[in-house]
């Protein structure tokens, strides 16, 4: 029955403010988005007066070979089109361009088989909110004449706007002992993060840590702990956290010394993220920490 | 009525109350030195534990003021020492922990280890394998024997003739000359490489009965494929506890090697913990 109704609006969203709006997610949601502008490199081969039609084909085809949640824009009065890959970065956008140029040689674009259609193409990967659409724009249709000038199926790059914001990450140590607390505070301490920083604090036990409210914040927070503790034990903070609204920002590995399979599949089933057997490899350490925030961004 | 002058009982009063305040005021004043001592540790590990961890991270060359002075010092580093080697198994790490220990604290635990004192012996025993002190190898030979140590003494004698004396240990563990709990046994054999458990399965027949048990339960728990020919050949043995021990084993170990199979065999399934499952 919907389909008997039509709307239109009064003030209807331009491309602009639609690619801003999932600019500003881009951060929020920590997914990266790419935009791909295609050029058509050999353009002099065509009839001006037959341009529009094949534009418009063209402009069919990426809408029908990409995703529900990818947006195609055509740039007026040029064969240059201008497409949003949400949720991918520039590695998935340069594997869609090489598969629309694998599809155009081997199958052809609908009702224009009978062309040599060859393509080039920018790409930019967009990690921040900074910068404007317009500079987006410019550097992207800069890039891509430079591709065009290059040949046919090349890619150029842009980087100005990869650069994921500086975010700041929570990291609590409980561990009783005051030497090894301080070991793993030095070992991230020292750990090259990329755009995450680390704001550490230590305790002694789960009681000190819960009653802190350290650990009540919006922040990404992970939080390393013996399984036995005095006063309040691992098992009970990681049931009081994952107790907590939105706990999927909260990172639990748990350390042991001496725990059986049942204890550590019981700590996992409970929300625990990783477990270390004491004594560990403080590398292991490292890369897991590292692999669980290079996890946060898609 | 006993025939003592209240005077007499007096003075006996008075000797006691003297005791007692003298008693009183050696707890007070050893009370105090050992919060002394301690205060002095947690000072040094507060100020030195960064350094330490730079120099057994491989930031620094081993600084001079990590040269211990004196025997306050050497606890506060038996302390650092203790909580990584309990806690972290880098190899690096473990290796300059070694190497420092037998520089600088061998002296130390020498001492210990001929002192009158069995805690403080146990203390030195402990500590030659925490921190592997390989130069202490022969005083500990020499401390095995003395008649008068204790069983705890003896065990963890043996326990550092396993770490760093191999050879001569697989020779005389067959003739173990103390007498070992089946607690005490499995936890030794269980600390021990697969190279001595494959060089003892040779001598398990000059082992006592109950101690063959043992061994082959922990071979059990080794969960090495590497001991199954071993366990196979002991279904012929003449002992039935034995041969029943080693066909549970055996079946076990088969459907790990049939399981490998399997997962070799199906797509994408790996192979890497098909030796060891």
């Amino acid at each position: 029955m919907a389909s008997d109704y039509s709307f239109e609006f009064e003030y209807p969203v331009t491309t602009k403010e639609f690619v801003n709006a999932l600019r500003a997610n881009v951060v929020r949601s920590r997914t990266a988005i790419t935009v791909v502008f295609p050029g058509l490199y050999n353009v002099d081969n065509f009839e001006i007066a037959k341009m529009p039609k094949i534009e418009e084909r063209i402009t069919n085809f990426f809408k029908n070979e990409t995703r529900k949640y990818d947006f195609v824009f055509k740039l007026t009065g040029q064969p240059k089109w201008f497409i949003v890959l949400s949720q991918s970065g520039e590695r998935e956008a340069a594997a869609f361009i090489r598969r629309m140029n694998m599809i155009i040689k081997d199958k052809g674009i609908p009702e224009l088989e009978n062309y040599e259609l060859l393509f080039s193409a920018s790409v930019a990967e967009i990690g921040n909110d900074e910068g404007t659409f317009e500079e987006v724009l410019a550097e992207g249709m800069l890039a891509l004449e430079e591709s065009l000038i290059k040949g046919p199926e090349q890619i150029e790059y842009i980087t100005t706007f990869k650069k994921r914001p500086t975010e700041i990450i929570r990291v609590s140590i409980l561990e009783e002992n005051a030497v090894f607390r301080n070991v793993i505070h030095r070992t991230l301490e020292n750990l090259d993060l990329g755009h995450f920083e680390t704001d550490i604090k230590e305790f002694q036990d789960g009681y000190e840590f819960l009653e802190s409210n350290w650990y009540l914040s919006s922040h990404i927070h992970i939080i390393i702990m013996n399984d036995i503790l005095p006063r309040q034990s691992g098992l009970d903070v990681l049931h009081k956290v994952r107790m907590l609204p939105n706990n999927r920002r909260l990172f639990v590995f748990m350390m042991t010394k001496g725990s059986s399979e049942e204890d550590m599949i019981y700590a996992y089933e409970s929300g625990a993220d990783s477990y270390f057997i004491k004594p560990f490899n403080l590398r292991l350490l490292e890369v897991e920490i590292k692999r669980t925030l290079e996890r946060l961004w898609s | 009525m006993i025939g003592i002058a209240i005077g007499s009982i007096i003075k006996g009063i008075g000797a006691l109350f003297l005791i007692l305040v003298m008693i009183s005021i050696y707890i007070v004043l050893n009370n105090a030195k050992e919060k002394a001592v301690a205060e002095k540790i947690h000072i040094y590990i507060e100020n030195k534990q960064n350094l330490w961890y730079q120099y057994l991270n491989d930031e620094i060359p081993l600084p001079q003021e990590l040269i211990p002075n004196d025997n306050i010092e050497i606890k506060a580093i038996e302390v650092i020492f203790l909580a990584y080697v309990e806690n972290v198994s880098n190899p690096s790490i473990k290796e300059k922990i070694r190497k420092y220990s037998n520089k600088y604290l061998r002296q130390y635990y020498l001492g210990l280890l001929f002192s009158k004192r069995w805690s403080l012996r146990m203390n030195a025993l402990y500590r030659i394998i925490s921190f592997g002190i390989d130069s202490l190898a022969d005083e500990c030979e020499k401390l095995e024997k003395r008649a008068k140590l204790s069983p705890e003494e003896r065990f963890q004698l043996l326990v550092i003739q396993s770490a760093l004396d191999e050879a001569n240990f697989v020779k005389e563990f067959a003739n173990l000359s103390i007498k070992l709990s089946e607690y005490e046994y499995k936890k030794l054999l269980i600390g021990f490489n697969s190279d001595i458990l494959k060089k003892l399965t040779h001598h398990m027949n000059d082992f006592p009965e109950e101690y063959q048990y043992y061994f082959i339960d922990v071979l059990g728990i080794s969960r090495s494929l590497d001991f199954l020919p071993f366990l196979e050949n002991n279904l012929s043995h003449k002992n039935p506890e034995i041969r029943i021990r080693s066909l549970v084993l055996s079946r076990i170990f088969r459907t790990f090697v049939l399981l490998g199979n399997v997962f070799r065999t199906s797509p994408g399934g790996g192979s890497k913990n098909a030796a060891r499952l």
